[in-house]
């Protein structure tokens, strides 16, 4: 109920008084936060200890006890220059940088969030929060710092990366000061891959072109070690040379590069999508050659992450 | 959303709790004292064992037992002390719930007005400061207990040492704010609201109440009474005496005062001229309503009367220090002809006991023919000649007088005064005895006579034909040297202590003077002493927008300074000496006419400032080209020192000719 009037109003700040919540609108980074921008309010606890404050001050001024009267103005004033400490956490922090690694919809993104705070003394209990999900990080002065946050993905394609808090209760816990980050930056997000998809279409070798089938009796190459690759294949030289375990792999060229056809999958669209999101995790994994062919673009042969990386943004991008 | 306190946070909370019943033990009871130490040993050790929120099987009998102590200790959880010792209590408990760091704020807030708490009992400036002090700790328990989401890789020493630097950097930023606005904040003329207490609970001082052996706990006690600047000459110190409350009813055991003579006005009074002085007296809070003017009072200030019995009373209790100027005469005759009834309430008796003290009295009344001149002087030969005074005397039984008379045979003035003013009445002279103080210190440094607790005293007047109440000080007939040097301590090497003379004297009158200044200067500091402060600098309107403007403005710059205080360190500095001079050349070229943009390297600026000044060219270009090397290039985490520090000679060496 309290939610729902909440934001109601709070669109309704936002159509009417642009002044009040322009920095809440999409900026280009970085995004420098100035005082004009920070706004400050009690806390709960805050407010509790501003109505002690005033039962001090007044109990002090009735009973015209001064070193009490003292002390009562020494906590405000001690309180009111906290405020302003507060609001300085958040002062001169820049938004430099977000970026994360793609993900598939429905999995979590992590989101990189590179700050910088300037010269001056570390900024302690920073808060980015973005709904329910918060992180609490440190930055230190002069150097670059990172807050990573989880946000949910549900579906494939741009995403922008929303309105963030970032917020502290530095130093006393009395005061509450924000500022509202809304980066115009977007992520990617992957399509979400088909669960129990039929396996990868090998498909005739007529048509298919050239392919490989493993084991074979050829050099082919040198590929990551896999649990369950025979001790032999092992190329030694090879492996201490880069610190990890390379295999000696051997294929007969068998066929083409597979073929993921877009027209081949009889499905509704989205689930065209998600099956041929799963092959090209597939044959990314098994480190088949294969071609995607989409309804107006054709990519491959290729294999390898990087060529997947581009098949599955293809994918994620598809209208 | 309300993180679990972890064990060093917790541990700062027992520390706070420790600093802030050390601040209070000045009044608390002593039992009471002592069950909110062990409450809090209870709540250490059950924090070794991981409890840190006991069981309400625990809670609960706790909170009984501290209810209960404080009705016994106190009284009543109604009133001052009843008031201040539950908020207390109720603080130490909350140790045993503490499980959040909500709660650890929860305390110290409370903390907080706890302290303030301490200020209705005392107010002197030691206890500021260290009040001062316990708040800057609460401060540091706010900081690291609001610290909910710090990651666990902090240290809870460096957490402890950055809540402490950071509090005790606002706290000084915050001393120009809080005395501007201590000076300008509206005082009230008159309190909302009456004092939380009744005059008859007060603790400190006389009471109007005398039974032998009880002014004795005032003879430990040595705080100031009260404190005189005498205008003129001083009189001598066998007559200064301070009089307050007259008692008039024996009961047998104890002397009370009497209502007879509460709305009586003084009577018939002459002195000769030349003992009269004028002299300003400066009262500690009694919380009860008497003066202690000199003996005796003509002239009494606003907002007191003197009684028929010459007590000087005020219309409130005296709760916290007030200035007054008194005019008395210290020779004087007193009601020739006193009113009727006052003798006979001077010679009233209870009925029965003390037989021996009342036989020995008849014996003399008959032996000098009812002479009330020859009766005081057998009776003060008699204490001369077989009496002793001593702090320490034995106890005595349920016959006071008698036993006193005829066993113990000392004692110090409330015996003598009670026992002397026994056998007067017994042989038919009229008496009273009245208590207040005798003699005082002097303190040079200030020019001030200073009278303390322990220098509270008891003494008889009689009543004689034809001279009226006369003072009789049976202790002088005992022990004369305790009202001739005019204190306890100088007349009684026993009732000395090692800070009564010598060196430590001197500090003692040294640190005095400096609490009379905390007095003047800050305790009373009310809204007159305010409105004549604000005329001495020309603020004649002393109308509220007058005072809240200047509260406004003042504010804000004692605000601005204390921020700017606070922050300064955190803006950039640097220390780095080459990156100084090279600033300082920066400025030397900039006061030459170019100045470095904001974006601009030094290869680029000092190119462009050669290129500006061709005079100065090769050193500019020279020196840029050092210092990038330097402070940029491969060598610049060279360990050459001596190459960084003459280049940052040359740098701060270099002019340039236009």
């Amino acid at each position: 109920m309290w939610a729902r009037w909440r934001d109601a109003l709070m669109r309704y700040a936002e159509r009417r008084l642009p002044a009040l919540t322009r920095y809440r609108q999409v900026e280009a980074l970085p995004i420098r936060l100035h005082p004009r921008r920070v706004y400050i309010l009690p806390t709960r606890f805050g407010l509790a200890f501003a109505v002690l404050l005033l039962a001090m001050l007044i109990g002090a001024l009735n009973f015209n006890n001064n070193p009490a009267l003292l002390l009562a103005l020494l906590v405000i004033a001690m309180t009111m220059i906290g405020f302003h400490h507060c609001v300085a956490q958040l002062n001169r922090v820049e938004l430099r940088s977000v970026g994360a690694d793609p993900v598939h919809a429905g999995q979590p993104l992590r989101l990189r969030l590179g700050f910088h705070a300037g010269a001056g003394a570390e900024r302690p209990q920073l808060v980015l929060d973005q709904e329910q999900r918060a992180t609490c990080f440190t930055l230190q002065p002069d150097t670059d710092g990172k807050a990573e946050i989880l946000l949910p993905t549900t579906r494939r394609g741009r995403m922008a990366v929303g309105r963030f808090r970032l917020w502290t209760q530095y130093p006393f816990g009395i005061t509450w000061a924000w500022s509202v980050l809304h980066p115009d930056v977007q992520v990617l997000v992957y399509p979400k891959p088909e669960d129990g998809a039929p396996t990868l279409p090998l498909g005739d070798p007529r048509e298919q072109g050239q392919r490989l089938r493993f084991p074979g009796d050829d050099w082919h190459g040198l590929r990551e070690h896999r649990t369950g690759d025979p001790p032999k294949h092992v190329a030694w030289k090879a492996s201490a040379r880069l610190e990890r375990l390379l295999v000696k792999e051997f294929a007969d060229p068998q066929s083409h590069a597979v073929m993921l056809d877009w027209e081949a999958v009889q499905l509704d669209k989205e689930a065209r999508i998600s099956r041929l999101t799963r092959w090209v995790i597939e044959a990314r994994d098994r480190q088949i050659p294969f071609r995607l062919r989409l309804p107006d673009a054709e990519l491959g042969p290729g294999s390898g992450a990087a060529f997947a990386a581009t098949c599955l943004r293809e994918l994620a991008l598809l209208p | 959303m309300n993180p679990a306190i972890d064990r060093s946070r917790y541990a700062l909370v027992l520390a706070l709790d420790t600093l802030l019943l050390a601040g209070q033990l000045h009044w608390m009871p002593a039992v009471y004292a002592l069950w909110l130490g062990l409450l809090l040993l209870l709540a250490t050790w059950l924090a070794r064992q991981r409890v840190r929120a006991a069981p309400a099987l625990i809670r609960i009998p706790l909170l009984f037992a501290t209810l209960g102590l404080l009705v016994y200790s106190t009284g009543s959880p109604i009133g001052r002390e009843g008031g201040s010792a539950l908020l207390g209590g109720l603080i130490f408990l909350k140790l045993f719930e503490t499980a959040t760091l909500r709660d650890a704020r929860v305390t110290a807030a409370a903390a907080l007005f706890f302290c303030m708490i301490g200020f209705l009992f005392g107010q002197g400036m030691l206890l500021t400061l260290y009040f001062c002090l316990v708040a800057l700790a609460c401060f540091v328990v706010l900081h690291v207990a609001s610290n909910d989401r710090d990651d666990a890789s902090v240290q809870w020493f460096d957490r402890l040492r950055r809540g402490l630097r950071l509090s005790a950097r606002v706290a000084t930023a915050a001393i120009p704010l809080t005395l501007i606005v201590f000076v300008l904040f509206p005082r009230l003329s008159s309190p909302l609201w009456g004092a939380p207490w009744d005059a008859t609970q007060g603790k400190t001082g006389i009471s109007d109440r005398m039974r032998p052996g009880q002014l004795s706990a005032l003879w430990n006690d040595d705080s100031p009474a009260f404190r005189v600047t005498f205008e003129g000459a001083v009189p001598p110190p066998a007559s200064r005496y301070w009089r307050g409350p007259v008692l008039w009813s024996f009961d047998g055991q104890e002397w009370s005062r009497s209502d007879l003579f509460r709305g009586s006005r003084v009577g018939a009074l002459s002195y000769p001229p030349d003992s009269v002085v004028d002299y300003e007296v400066l009262m500690e809070p009694s919380e009860r309503n008497w003066w202690f003017p000199l003996d005796f009072a003509l002239q009494t200030p606003e907002g007191t009367r003197i009684g028929g019995d010459g007590q000087v009373t005020s219309f409130r209790p005296i709760i916290g220090p007030r200035k007054a100027n008194f005019r008395s005469a210290w020779r004087y005759q007193l009601d020739v002809n006193p009113a009727l009834g006052q003798r006979w309430a001077a010679l009233r008796l209870p009925e029965t006991g003390n037989a021996r003290a009342r036989a020995l009295a008849a014996g003399w009344r008959s032996t000098h023919n009812g002479n009330a001149d020859a009766i005081i002087d057998a009776a003060l030969q008699m204490f001369h000649r077989d009496f002793a005074y001593t702090l320490e005397p034995p106890p005595l039984g349920v016959e006071t007088v008698d036993d006193f008379l005829f066993n113990t045979k000392a004692g110090y003035c409330e015996y003598f005064a009670s026992s002397f003013a026994f056998l007067m009445r017994a042989a038919g002279v009229p008496t009273r005895i009245v208590t207040g103080y005798q003699g005082g210190s002097y303190n040079a440094s200030g020019d001030y006579w200073i009278v303390r607790n322990s220098d509270a005293h008891a003494w008889t007047e009689v009543w004689l034909t034809g001279r009226g109440w006369v003072r009789v000080d049976p202790t002088a007939a005992v022990a004369p040297e305790r009202i001739n040097r005019g204190s306890l301590s100088a007349a009684l090497p026993e009732a000395a202590s090692w800070y009564s003379e010598g060196w430590g004297a001197e500090w003692r009158n040294r640190f005095d003077l400096i609490a009379r200044y905390w007095r003047q200067a800050v305790i009373e500091f009310d809204a007159v002493r305010q409105r004549n402060l604000l005329q001495q600098v020309g603020l004649e309107d002393m109308s509220w927008q007058a005072l809240g403007g200047g509260l406004l403005v003042f504010g804000g710059i004692g605000l601005l300074l204390g921020v700017w205080l606070s922050l300064r360190g955190l803006t950039p500095q640097t220390r780095d000496p080459l990156l100084l001079a090279y600033r300082r050349f920066g400025a030397r070229l900039a006061r030459a006419g170019v100045a470095r943009a904001e974006a601009e390297g030094p290869i680029t600026f000092g190119e462009r400032a050669a290129q500006q000044l061709p005079s100065a060219a090769p050193a500019i270009l020279e020196l840029t080209r050092r210092f990038a090397e330097q402070r940029y290039g491969v060598s610049a985490n060279d360990q050459d020192l001596s190459h960084r520090l003459r280049l940052a000679r040359e740098l701060r060496a270099f002019r340039s000719r236009r």
